[in-house]
């Protein structure tokens, strides 16, 4: 008897002090033009978020297309040279030059000179003019970015073009911060990067997380859906997010490189779900210019991205993959197939 | 089942209802008891720190850029008007609970929601995509 | 001691086998059926209708095989490293109260009493584990929720050993040399 009760109660208390697993959350405010927080349970928590921000910061730095020091920059302003970069800039634009490629050109890394004609979110928005949209589409292309592996050289074939890496940048800060994690063994933890978010390892007790997709419908912040996932990015793509309205009709963010104009699809956003988070950010931006029925063919193919697509009737479309694993927690939209 | 059984269930499912009932009307203690409190941030530094319970009150900062109007108030704060081109701080609406915050980058301002509930301990997410 | 150890047989392998064998499949039953709202990892333990019979039925050393071996079976079949953690602090905390009641003279209780006390003590031993690896004391909060369910639980629980006990004295007497009037 006496054994029993010495077994139990240092078993007991070996279950307390094995693990104080609190939450620690924290924000940062600036790089990659949003609000990133992390939070992650264990001891060492706040030094790993800290160095997961540093590396944010740096990325930012890096990688903006706007500021001046920046890699990017001096690629746009080479005026045709050859621009050699750092590996994992270059690495990057590869990246997104294949996935360019594979799009068929739905996301395009230089679609820059057709965003700032059309200038939104600068409070001096209009619809520009045909001719201005055909002058901004002459200096687009992926396929007019040459890369040099021995040099790491970035060249764009004219002047005025310019290399963006805005719809992939916070992906990939995402998967580095995911690295610093795996890196410093850290157990389960959320990274929401400006809404970009990596659901890593499983909530206490085993469980998935559970990720919600904000509702697609402009001045609501709530969510309309849940996913249960575990070690996978969540990435949305949405009109909601910026747009300005003139005569009735909502022009936003997201630009078809083959038409110069924002996609017409008739969705409200689409959601990839992955397990590279550069990946599902480039992948929500091509799947939403592609529409739902291109979209979901290109990601059957795939099989490295399941995706979620809401349309503007409300109706919610899924990948094969995510069939059943997506709970709809707003009754004004549907999920396809139900009645 | 003998009488000393039923005794012991009794007295179980009595304390566990007094308890109940009690939590039901005291509020769940902990989740309550720190006030939530709407921190305003401006590049970094407190610029003003106000509970978010009580009457709708508005509050005048300068960002980078020039002046903003933040509302806290009925548990709820937001931006009401501000100075950026873009008005994306706006258009993000109202935060709540703990863990929320709404920012205006091109001010450098930003307002956090301290102390309180969080939103997880009312609704399932644990983020949410956007 | 002495004389309630003689009227105890330790059971044989092939009956441990059976006892182990209803609690994993039970536990792997119970796995599908979602408990852990509040508190995570805690179960209806509907697995304890062997561990309680086994605490009437054999010497308390070989219960508490039993009770250790369907934990790290149950948790090696469907759980994680902390599901195996939870179980355990709760098995233990239940089956030392068990034994203890069981135990005692007289038999003030019957099986269902002891089975309510043993499933509440499961409870509350998972949601003291829970509550330092949660680093608060917020969980203790769904107490009243737990102890309720621990009663209910219980009584089940209590009813069914109850029957294999009944079952054990009428057909295998030879498990139980001398049965004691608990029934």
């Amino acid at each position: 008897m006496k054994k029993l009760v010495l077994l139990s109660t240092c078993l007991l208390l070996l279950g307390g002090c094995l693990q104080q697993e609190e939450a620690v959350t924290d924000q940062l405010v600036g790089p990659l033009d949003t609000v990133s927080a992390v939070t992650l349970y264990g001891s060492d928590s706040r030094r790993i978020i800290d160095e997961v921000f540093a590396a944010v910061s740096d990325i930012d730095m890096r990688m903006s297309a706007i500021s001046q020091d920046s890699e990017l920059a001096r690629i746009s302003a080479g005026a045709g040279g050859p621009v050699a970069v750092s590996s994992d800039v270059f690495a990057l634009v590869e990246e997104a030059l294949a996935i360019s490629a594979e799009t068929n050109g739905a996301f395009d890394p230089t679609i820059r000179p057709v965003a700032t004609l059309w200038d939104l979110g600068s409070g001096n928005e209009r619809i520009p003019s045909d001719n201005e949209i055909a002058e901004a589409m002459s200096k687009i292309g992926y396929a007019r970015v040459t890369l040099d592996k021995t040099t790491r050289g970035v060249s764009l074939d004219s002047l005025g073009m310019a290399l963006d890496l805005g719809g992939i940048a916070k992906g990939y800060a995402c998967d580095t911060a995911v690295a610093i994690l795996k890196k410093n063994g850290a157990r389960r933890g959320i990274i929401d990067l400006g809404g970009n978010i990596y659901a890593y390892g499983t909530k206490l007790g085993g469980k998935p997380w559970v990720v919600g997709v904000r509702t697609p419908i402009p001045g609501e912040n709530g969510y309309f859906c849940t996913l249960n996932v575990s070690d996978k990015a969540v990435v949305t793509s949405g009109a909601y997010e910026r747009f300005f309205e003139k005569d009735g009709r909502r022009y936003h963010h997201i630009f078809d490189p083959s038409t110069g104009r924002p996609a017409d699809n008739g969705l409200l956003s689409v959601t990839i779900v992955a397990s590279s988070a550069t990946v599902a950010d480039a992948l929500s931006t091509a799947c939403f210019v592609m529409g739902a029925e291109r979209g979901r063919a290109f990601l059957a193919e795939r099989r490295d991205a399941e995706g979620i697509f809401v349309t503007e009737g409300m109706d919610v479309l899924l990948s094969p993959g995510l069939l059943g694993q997506v709970e709809i927690a707003d009754g004004r939209f549907r999920l396809a197939g139900e009645k | 089942m003998n009488r000393r059984d039923i005794l012991i269930i009794a007295t179980f499912l009595l304390f566990a209802g007094v308890w109940g009932a009690v939590k039901l009307v005291a509020g769940f203690g902990d989740a309550r008891d720190a006030e939530a409190v709407a921190e305003i941030s401006v590049a970094g530094k407190i610029v003003d720190i106000l509970p978010m319970s009580g009457e709708e009150r508005d509050v005048s900062i300068v960002g980078a850029l020039g002046p903003l109007t933040v509302r806290v108030g009925s548990g709820t704060a937001y931006v009401a008007a501000s100075s950026c081109p873009s008005q994306d701080c706006v258009r993000a609406g109202k935060i709540t609970s703990r863990g929320q915050c709404v920012a205006c980058l091109p001010n450098r301002a930003l307002i956090r929601v301290k102390g309180g509930a969080t939103a997880n301990a009312n609704s399932e997410v644990d983020a949410i995509a956007e | 001691m002495q004389s309630k150890r003689a009227e105890k047989n330790s059971p044989s392998m092939a009956l441990m086998a059976v006892f182990l064998a209803y609690a994993l499949v039970m536990g792997i039953i119970e796995n599908r059926i979602p408990f852990d709202f509040f508190v995570p990892g805690v179960k209806l333990g509907l697995a304890n209708v062997v561990i309680l019979a086994s605490i009437y039925l054999f010497p308390a050393r070989d219960a508490l095989k039993i009770l250790l071996m369907k934990c790290l079976l149950t948790a090696i079949a469907t759980g994680t490293g902390f599901s195996l953690l939870y179980s355990l602090s709760g098995g233990l905390l239940s089956f030392l109260a068990m034994v203890t009641l069981a135990g005692l003279p007289g038999n003030p209780l019957s099986p269902i009493g002891v089975s309510v006390i043993g499933a509440v003590a499961h409870n509350f031993g998972q949601i003291l584990v829970a509550s330092a690896v949660v680093g608060a004391l917020s969980v203790m909060a769904y107490l009243p929720v737990l102890i309720v369910s621990g009663v209910v639980t219980g009584i089940l629980v209590g009813v069914a050993a109850k029957g294999l006990l009944h079952l054990a004295r009428r057909h295998a007497r030879h498990v139980w040399k001398k049965p004691r009037k608990i029934l």
